[in-house]
């Protein structure tokens, strides 16, 4: 894409606000926010997930719901 | 009996370099030393595992067919495995091992937390299920160096991790349990903790990105060589998990510099961005600010290694080389080395591109990676000279902060 939507840099940059939220311990981790990092991953056994925290770069999801519906990334 | 093994000879360095490493012998492994043994004509990708039993080198790779025999002489003498549910087939083999009857070879899927083993020709001949041993995330691979899919067989049963909490970033490896999965099928037998049976893990650093984490291995005597990277230690348990030797470690670390930071990132930019039609140069630009952005999401130091063989009487110790590889896989190996009364350590260097699978006392066995990316089973003969070495000291004392210091200081 020659032209990536401002929108994506955006996020981009609210996710690496967050970053340091990512593996915080338990006090901290309240102060999260929105789960930008959320992304959908898949276990070995083939069960799909929304895998907290898992991306940098891409976020698709907020529960395991939104990675099992049809057409999901 | 435990013994504990602490060699105080001095090694004159900084904590805070490699200087002390320097004074080990460095021992490289020329290219004539490497033989190749699978043609150009069947190349291999997404190795998992290599094993060699009964004159056969066997190959396990991430895709269909899975499973791939090679005579010595090179030729291809085997090759099975479909994907499926079904009897024999396979979710997400991770290991391979030789079966108990001449010519079988066993395959762990922790796909289906299943042990499948099969003839020379591929007919499934048994099954063995596990107990459910956590949810991993399938792509743990491009975000840690460890291997929480590792498997091995020990006498009575199969050795692997099991992370009830699950596994979603490299940190989690520290929430593992090593249990002793028994032939009879009787409950697993927790053999360690490592949240709370290594020091290191109330050491740990705070970070979550390129952290250090356990790491493990069968040996061929049938104990398990276990790493706490943190507390620079390795412990040596026998098959029912009591710790028999426990050694420090001499060795100091390098800082974590901004190169091994960034190709961490970018490695992790250009993995989630595969598919789409991001520009390298946005994924480098990307990563860079994350990088600079989560600096303290990184520990302070490199990670003391990133893999772990052990061979008969040598544990090998895989350094962390950022400019190899984003995760630091790279050629250069510590060794310790138990013959003597005290161990001894020393580096070596196998040839570009060779990764080890399988280390014996005279060869290793592993495969050799071309420039696009294929892969050739190969085996690199071993210089006598790598058992060799001079005494260590112990190590130094972690200066960056730690899981403890932080969760203390959250506490305030």
């Amino acid at each position: 894409m020659r032209k990536k939507p401002a929108w994506i840099l955006a996020a981009f940059l609210a996710n690496l606000a967050l970053l340091p939220f990512v593996m915080a311990p338990e006090g901290r981790a309240q102060a999260r926010g929105n789960p930008l990092y959320d992304c959908c991953k898949k276990t070995p056994s083939g069960n799909r997930y929304c895998c907290e925290w898992c991306c940098v770069f891409t976020w698709n999801c907020k529960n395991d719901e939104m990675c099992n519906t049809q057409g999901a990334p | 009996m435990r013994r504990v093994l602490v060699v105080s000879a001095v090694v004159a360095a900084s904590a805070c370099d490699r200087g002390a490493d320097l004074d080990f012998p460095i021992i490289p492994i020329g290219p004539l030393s490497l033989t190749v043994v699978s043609a150009a004509e069947d190349p291999l990708w997404e190795v998992r595992d290599v094993v060699v039993h009964d004159g056969t080198i066997w190959a396990l790779t991430a895709n269909a067919p899975y499973v791939h025999g090679f005579a010595a002489s090179g030729e291809l003498t085997s090759r099975f495995g479909t994907s499926g549910e079904g009897p024999g087939e396979f979710r997400f083999p991770s290991a391979v091992w030789p079966g108990k009857n001449p010519g079988s070879l066993t395959v762990w899927d922790p796909g289906s937390f299943s042990a499948l083993t099969f003839s020379g020709y591929g007919a499934l001949l048994s099954s063995v299920h596990a107990p459910v041993l956590g949810a991993i995330r399938s792509d743990i691979a491009s975000v840690t160096f460890g291997d929480p899919f590792r498997a091995v067989r020990v006498p009575g049963g199969l050795v692997t991790a099991r992370y009830e909490s699950g596994v979603n970033h490299g940190v989690d490896l520290w929430n593992g349990r090593l249990v002793r999965i028994p032939d009879n099928g009787s409950d697993p037998q927790v053999l360690l903790d490592f949240a709370t049976g290594l020091p290191g893990a109330a050491m740990r650093p705070a970070g979550s990105l390129l952290v250090p984490v356990p790491l493990w291995d069968g040996c061929p005597d049938g104990r398990i060589a276990v790493l706490d990277p943190v507390a620079r230690t390795l412990l040596m348990l026998d098959s029912d998990g009591a710790v028999r030797d426990t050694l420090a470690l001499p060795w100091n670390l390098a800082q974590l510099d901004r190169s091994a930071r960034v190709a961490y990132m970018t490695a992790r930019v250009r993995s989630e961005a595969e598919g789409g039609s991001v520009s390298e140069a946005e994924i480098v630009s990307y990563a860079t600010e994350a990088a600079r952005t989560a600096a303290e999401m990184f520990p302070v130091e490199e990670p003391l290694g990133v893999d772990l063989k052990c061979a008969p009487n040598t544990v090998w110790i895989q350094e962390f080389d950022a400019t190899s590889h984003p995760l630091g896989h790279g050629p250069l190996w510590r060794t310790v080395n138990f013959d003597g009364e005290t161990p001894s350590f020393s580096r070596v260097v196998f040839p570009p591109d060779f990764n080890p699978y399988r280390i014996t006392e005279t060869h290793a066995i592993g495969v050799l990676l071309d420039p696009v990316g294929l892969q050739r089973v190969a085996t690199v003969s071993l210089p006598l000279s790598a058992r060799q070495g001079p005494s260590p000291s112990p190590p130094p004392q972690p200066t960056y902060p730690t899981v403890v210091q932080t969760q203390g200081d959250l506490d305030q």
